[in-house]
Parts: structure tokens; C-alpha cells; sequence
């Protein structure tokens, strides 16, 4: 009596079947098993684009594969193509994996702690190989997810879909547009950085704003960590980007798909009768199966963007890393992300706490319970001229609250540090530090002599200065706010400090010039230095 | 379909170049990165020097007399094996970490050469109550430092790795330096059990029982009846010492952990001290007789 009796029926089968059948059975019954019913003779049928043979076994993966189980066995052939998705939904997909992917690598060179994060920061790009690459591609990937997720909403009103039965589909949509928004957001603060530190205190500054004061001090203290930003902060929204944003996203991304297929992809407005739905009835002389059309189409998708995020954080695109996070040193402008430059708008209009905290909240409410009142029958656009004119209206006032967000708009500096901050920028390298480092020849220059400099660099150098000095002698926000640059003169000083080190000051005085030269406290005067190392390189993008 | 898989495809064998032409290109990147990021350090400190530093070392570091010591001077920046300001307080570090240790902790008194200084440098390093992040020490040292090469010195530098001597006592080590190797005892801290304390045995003739340094006591142990380690000449008896303390106790000793019977001494010059430095205390030690 055996115990254990060994079997194996390759073996028998090569003794059946001789070697090389066996081996190609076996290979054809293990691609069939990894494709969830597909075999070689299948894949290849596919592939050439043959008619799919009857029964048809390219809808086997659909009911035994997991994958596939989530997607529709076939689509109507008017949704199949580019209009009216325009594949967004799937691209949003796409962008959510990729940025778990990405992000999870760099996860790996990260600990959320002021003491060290910005330190993690240099350490990735100048120690980790493919380091800045993944940073830079889970940025870009970031700023164009924001706007690919945008658009789907946006391609969703226009078509119509967000009405009866999808009502539910398009409020789980606004959520993950919100959670979307949010991830994008809260990774900001993380390298530590100027920007970090500063986008981020103007979006918590919003929660300040809630009223009654208690409940908007406790917010601002739980986002803050503190009075201002500090390490528990920061481990907040690490936790919040890493952990619970990605999961409400992960959640409310299979209820969304869920019901995506439960309703059908919808048709375009014109091809079925007003008040019907019937993307689900698809005939069958009008069906598109996923295999192998959908699939190629959403596999060249992916292939072709995967490819543009890599060409462009290759050759041109990087996030940007600003200076070591400074409680003490407030950059001359700061600015929301661009996303949010709308809010930034609102909150110029007025009271923060209407415009930034009562506002935007009815706006996202509005707009996630839209489909429950917004109630017309019809889909189509003639139908829909009212509806469709709002949400035009709404998108340019949002562009103009975008503007309003900027600084080129009310906000009041002094003129005499916009000058020199155009040259010398605190958020970015500009034209000072990416200037010809050799050129800057040791010497006193006065702007107005531009054109005497020894070099081309100082030339360029001055005469932005001289623009620069103009504008600020006259013009309507200065007049506004009555300290326009009067007999002004702009001086450049370029010294040698130490090897390979230039010592730049920057004076910029109005008026009644005081005599002594910069010293603290001076009126009429405005100076700044900055330092200028041969090899410091500030071209190539952090 | 054909085209979609075609340029898809393309695609992707795009995206694998670049990847490719990434991966060739980014060590001279990461290098670059690092070269760069050094050189603002330098710029970032000159801005906290002139917002920190000059009103008591000077507009170039140069010094104020009666108030603080020149830094961009060569006793501090140049000097083999170490400039004469670190060697005269028996400083066994970089420069950089000396440096960077005087501005992060400050001094609480002028060094002996330099004593005419009344004020004491304050601390100036956030661990320590000052107002200065880590990294801006450090970028206030890559300024200070950038200042060695008009004196012939290499410029900022990371602290090098040491190579070790390792535990192999017959090796042979380069000539020793006594008054070096008396440096090196007080800088790397030997002195704290060793000189006259009751932990380690004591160097000093004068300290011990039977009046013998530690020179005259290496040149019989390692011959005596009950001698367990490998040495066969005195310096290898006090190269055996450093390095492997647990060769040999000699009995009764008061460095002796009471609980396992090791040596209080750690096991760990062999792979903190080079050959030179060994050499050196080894020519100290042997004075001691």
C-alpha cells in the first residue's frame, strides 16, 4: 500500500503525444490559464483581427477572469470610439495607479519629519537613481490628474450623463474630484520646503476662518499640528496623502466604476430617445466587443501617456524644490496651487469665512447633489440651453477668480522689493542666478547705464533692472497706493567674496537718498545681497 | 486597430529607451545634483554669515581684535595633520566637525592661544536653544570652509572615511609620532580612564602601584607565564591592547567587567583608528615608562 504514489501526467502525456506536442500543450494550457480562457490560436485571432469565431471565446475572460469580470463584455459601437468619454474616466484610472506607484517608491526615500524631509529631498535627487525622475513624474502626474479628473466632470455635464438613473455615479464623481484635489494638495507640504510651507498655511489659514472661532482654532490647530506648522503636521497630512485620501479614493472608485457598469456607458445625447436610457439594451449588430477593440484602445491610451509623462519629465518637465521650509521668512508672494487659485480669488473678494469656508462648501454640496435637482428629462443639448450657459458662465468665473487668486491682482507690495525680487526671486532661480556666472564682472553699476556694462550678462542684467525701475516710477497700482519710485535709481554692486563666490547687492533708492549706504533702518533706500557660487547651477530645474 | 497597437507599441519601446537614456546619464546627474547642492550651501551660508556672524568675526571673517577670532585664517583652515588651532586643543575630528561644533554648541571658553577674547561664542545650534536649523550649520561651515583654498586647502570636504588598521598585530605600522600619539590620546578620549583614573589602568608611572608606566609594564607582560595573547615584541603587546582588549586580562585587573568577565574597554579602534594613529600612540605609550 503506497502512501504516496507520485503522478505525473505530463509524463504520460509525452509518452501519448511525443515530446515537443506535450510541451506545446502545456504552454498553450498555461497561456489559457493566465488569460482566463484564451488560448495561443485565440490571442493570435485577436491580433490579426479576425471576426470573433461562435460561441465566441474572447467573453470567457469576462466571466472567469478577475479583471476582466469588471469590464463590460462589449460597448455600443457609438461609445466605443473617442466621443463622448473621450476616455477620461479610464485616463483618471490610469493616473490614480500610476500615482500609487510612483508614490509608493517614493515613499521608500521619505520620513515625515521637518528635521529631515527636505534632507530626503536632496538625498533622492543627488544620491537615488531614477530619484528625481520618479519625483518629477509623480508631480506631473499629479498636476495633469487634477486636470484630466476635471475635464471628466466637466465632459459629464455637457453630455448629460449626470442624470437619472447615473445621480449617484456623478455624486461619487465629485467626491473623488474632491479627493483628487485634496491628494493633490496635501502632497504638497511634504518636501519641506518654502512652497510646502506656505501653500500649505494659506489652505490651513481657511480653517482659521471657520466660525464660531472655537471650532475653526481646533481645526487650524488639528491640520497645523500647533500654532504653526510642525512635526505633527506634517505627519498629519503625510498620513492623510499616503494612507486615508488614497483609501477613500480606492473606495469611492469602485463604487463609481460599479455603478459605470451596472448603468452602462451612456450614449451620446442625440442617438436615443429623449427621457430614455438604453445603454444597456445594445443590439447586437451594434455591439463593440472589449476584445480586442476596447482593450487596444485603453492599452494605446496608457502606452502613449505613460510615454508623454516620461518624454516631458525627461527632457524639460521638474518639480520644482524651493529653499529649507523658514517660519521667519515669508516669500514676497505666495500663491495656492493653481487649482486653487480660484479659492485664492474668493478670498480677496471677502470675509474668509464666507468666501473661503461657507462658499466653496455650498459650491462642492451644490454640486454633488446637481443631478437631484437639476431634473430635465432631456440629454440633449438644444434641450439643455440653460444648463449648458451656467455651466459655461460658472467656468469662466471660475478662470476670473483664478486671475483674481494671482498676484497680479490687489495685492499691495512695496515697489522698491518688487524691483529687485524680479531679478532675485524668492521662489525661483530667475535671472540673477541663472545669469553667466563669468560675465558678472566685479564692479559698481547703476541701472540707468545699462548699456555701458563691461559683458552681455551684465547688460541683459541692468536692463531688466532699468525696465524694472521704470515701471515702479509710475503706474496705476503705485499711484493707488502712493509710493511710486520718484527720481529713483537701481544699483547693482558685483564684488568677489571668496573663491568662486560673487557677492551681488542690489540698492534700490528713491527720493531723498540717504548718504550712508545700506545701513539698517534707512528711509528712501532698499538694499538686498545675494550670493552667487560659480557652480551652483541653478539651470536645471530645483 | 492595427495603427492603435503599432504607435502603442512604439510607445512603449520609447519610454523603455528613455528610460535607458536616463539610467546611462544619471550618475554624471546625481553628481552634478550633489556638486550644485554643495556650492548653495556656500551661498546660502555667506547670507546667514553676514546676517549672524560678522558683527563679531568681521565683514570677511577676518576678526575683530578684543571681540572674536579671525576665520578666515590658515591656522584654523590648513595644516597636517590638522591646523594648529585644532591640534593646540587637542581636536581629533575634521575641521568641518570642528567647525560645525563650535557654532552649533558654541565655546563656553576661548581656547588657551586666543584667550583674549572676553565674550564667549554663544550656541548657536537649535539642539542646543540656538536659533540655527542643522542644515544651515552646515551651510554656514561649506562658507567658512570655502575659505581654505586661498591658504592652499582643499575646501570643504565630507568628513573621510577612515580606514581602519584592523585586528592583525603583526602588521607592520609607519613610524610613530609620541607628541601626536599624546594628541590623539587626550583628542580621542583614552585619557578619560587611562591617565590616573581607577578604571583603566593607568599610563602614568607616578600612578602606579609598582611605579612602572605603561611603556616599562608592556616590555615584560607579554613574556610573562600567564600571558593568553599573541603579541611577541612590546608594540605589538600595546597594539594588541587597543585593538583587541580582551586578549589578555591581566588578573586581578580593575578594568575587568564584574558579570561576563570582558574588558570595559571597547573592542572597536581596529576599525576607528588608522595605522598612522596607532603607530603614533604606540610611540606615546612607549615614553611612558
Amino acid at each position: 500500500m503506497a502512501v504516496f504514489k507520485p503522478h505525473f501526467p505530463f509524463l504520460n502525456d509525452i509518452k501519448n503525444k511525443g515530446l515537443m506536442p506535450a510541451v506545446l500543450y502545456k504552454i498553450n494550457e498555461s497561456v489559457e490559464r493566465l488569460t482566463a480562457g484564451l488560448d495561443i490560436e485565440d490571442i493570435r485571432s485577436v491580433l490579426r483581427g479576425d471576426p470573433p469565431p461562435r460561441p465566441n471565446p474572447r467573453v470567457k475572460p469576462h466571466a472567469d477572469g478577475f479583471w476582466f469580470h469588471m469590464r463590460p463584455t462589449y460597448y455600443h459601437n457609438l461609445t466605443a470610439g473617442l466621443y463622448p468619454s473621450f476616455r477620461l474616466g479610464w485616463l483618471s484610472t490610469y493616473f490614480f495607479a500610476f500615482e500609487t506607484i510612483t508614490g509608493l517608491i517614493l515613499m521608500l526615500f521619505y520620513t515625515p519629519s521637518p528635521l529631515v524631509a527636505y534632507e530626503n529631498m536632496l538625498n533622492l535627487l543627488g544620491n537615488v537613481p531614477f530619484g528625481r525622475l520618479m519625483r518629477d513624474l509623480h508631480k506631473l502626474g499629479a498636476e495633469v490628474m487634477v486636470w484630466v479628473v476635471f475635464l471628466h466632470m466637466i465632459r459629464t455635464f455637457i453630455t448629460g450623463n449626470y442624470k437619472k438613473p447615473r445621480q449617484f455615479t456623478w455624486f461619487t464623481g465629485v467626491v473623488l474630484l474632491l479627493v483628487t484635489l485634496i491628494l493633490s494638495f496635501s502632497g504638497y507640504l511634504l518636501p519641506w520646503d518654502q512652497l510646502s510651507l506656505w501653500a500649505v498655511t494659506i489652505g490651513a489659514s481657511m480653517a482659521e476662518a471657520i466660525q464660531p472661532q472655537a471650532v475653526g482654532d481646533i481645526a487650524n490647530l488639528l491640520l497645523r499640528g500647533g500654532p504653526q506648522f510642525n512635526e505633527w503636521g506634517l505627519l498629519r497630512w503625510y498620513l492623510g496623502h499616503v494612507l486615508l485620501l488614497p483609501l477613500v479614493g480606492f473606495i469611492f472608485l469602485g463604487v463609481h466604476y460599479y455603478k459605470v457598469v451596472i448603468h452602462g456607458h451612456s450614449l451620446p445625447p442625440e442617438s436615443e430617445p429623449v427621457g430614455e436610457d438604453t445603454a444597456k439594451r445594445v443590439p447586437t449588430d451594434q455591439r463593440t466587443y472589449f476584445m480586442p477593440d476596447v482593450l487596444t484602445r485603453e492599452l494605446f491610451y496608457v502606452s502613449v501617456t505613460t510615454f508623454l509623462l516620461v518624454a516631458s519629465t525627461v527632457f524639460w518637465y521638474h518639480a520644482p524644490l524651493e529653499p529649507h521650509a523658514e517660519y521667519l521668512i515669508t516669500p514676497l508672494h505666495t500663491t495656492a496651487p493653481w487649482y486653487f487659485l480660484w479659492l485664492q480669488g474668493m478670498l480677496k473678494v471677502g470675509d474668509k469665512f464666507l468666501w473661503g469656508v461657507i462658499l466653496p462648501g455650498a459650491i462642492f454640496n451644490g454640486l454633488m447633489i446637481l443631478p437631484y435637482l437639476e431634473v430635465g428629462p432631456s440629454r440633449r443639448y438644444g434641450d439643455r440651453r440653460v444648463g449648458l450657459t451656467v455651466g459655461a458662465l460658472v467656468l469662466i468665473v471660475l478662470a476670473i477668480l483664478s486671475y483674481m487668486g494671482t498676484p497680479h491682482y490687489a495685492v499691495s507690495s512695496s515697489p522698491d522689493q518688487e524691483v529687485v525680487a524680479e531679478l532675485l526671486p524668492q521662489t525661483e532661480p530667475g535671472p540673477l542666478r541663472t545669469a553667466n556666472w563669468a560675465e558678472l564682472t566685479p564692479g559698481t553699476y547703476t541701472a540707468a547705464e545699462w548699456e555701458s556694462a563691461p559683458t552681455e550678462t551684465l547688460k541683459k542684467l541692468l536692463h531688466t533692472y532699468e525696465e524694472e525701475m521704470v515701471r515702479a516710477a509710475d503706474n496705476p497700482t503705485c499711484r493707488a497706493a502712493g509710493n511710486c519710485l520718484v527720481d529713483g535709481e537701481g544699483l547693482m554692486i558685483v564684488e568677489d567674496w571668496q573663491e568662486g563666490l560673487k557677492k551681488i547687492t542690489f540698492r534700490v533708492t528713491w527720493g531723498e537718498a540717504p548718504e550712508d549706504f545700506c545701513l539698517p533702518g534707512a528711509q528712501n533706500e532698499f538694499c538686498q545681497t545675494a550670493y552667487f557660487h560659480r557652480d551652483s547651477n541653478y539651470g536645471q530645474g530645483e | 486597430m492595427t495603427w492603435r497597437v503599432i504607435l502603442g507599441t512604439v510607445s512603449l519601446v520609447l519610454t523603455t529607451i528613455l528610460l535607458g537614456f536616463v539610467a546611462v546619464t544619471e550618475p554624471s546627474r546625481m553628481e552634478g545634483f550633489t556638486r550644485a547642492y554643495e556650492t548653495r550651501q556656500i551661498e546660502v551660508g555667506a547670507t546667514l554669515f553676514e546676517g549672524r556672524c560678522i558683527t563679531c568675526h568681521g565683514v570677511q571673517g577676518q576678526g575683530i581684535e578684543g571681540v572674536a577670532p579671525a576665520l578666515n585664517a590658515a591656522d584654523l583652515l590648513v595644516g597636517s595633520p590638522l591646523p594648529p588651532r585644532l591640534q593646540e586643543i587637542g581636536w581629533a575630528g575634521s575641521t568641518e566637525d570642528y567647525i560645525r561644533s563650535a557654532i552649533a554648541g558654541g565655546r563656553p571658553r576661548p581656547s588657551a592661544a586666543f584667550a583674549t577674547y572676553p565674550q564667549r561664542m554663544p550656541t548657536w545650534g537649535e539642539e542646543y536653544g540656538g536659533p540655527l536649523r542643522k542644515d544651515q550649520v552646515d551651510s554656514l561651515v561649506a562658507f567658512i570652509m570655502n575659505w581654505a583654498p586661498q591658504y592652499g586647502g582643499a575646501g570643504a570636504a565630507p568628513t573621510p572615511a577612515i580606514e581602519g588598521v584592523g585586528t592583525d598585530i603583526t602588521i607592520e605600522l609607519p613610524a610613530g609620532d609620541a607628541a601626536t600619539g599624546k594628541a590623539l590620546a587626550e583628542g580621542k578620549g583614552c585619557t578619560a580612564c587611562h591617565v590616573t583614573a581607577a578604571v583603566g589602568p593607568a599610563w602614568l608611572a607616578s600612578a602606579d602601584p609598582n611605579g612602572e608606566g605603561v611603556g616599562a609594564r608592556a616590555e615584560k607582560r607579554f613574556t610573562g607565564a600567564d600571558y593568553t595573547g599573541k603579541a611577541a615584541s612590546a608594540q605589538q603587546y600595546l597594539f594588541e591592547s587597543i585593538v583587541l582588549p580582551g586578549a589578555y586580562l591581566v588578573p586581578g585587573a580593575s578594568y575587568v567587567n564584574a558579570t561576563n568577565g570582558q574588558s570595559l574597554m571597547p573592542a572597536i579602534y581596529g576599525g576607528s583608528l588608522t595605522k598612522q594613529e596607532v603607530a603614533d600612540l604606540i610611540a606615546y605609550l612607549e615614553s611612558l615608562k
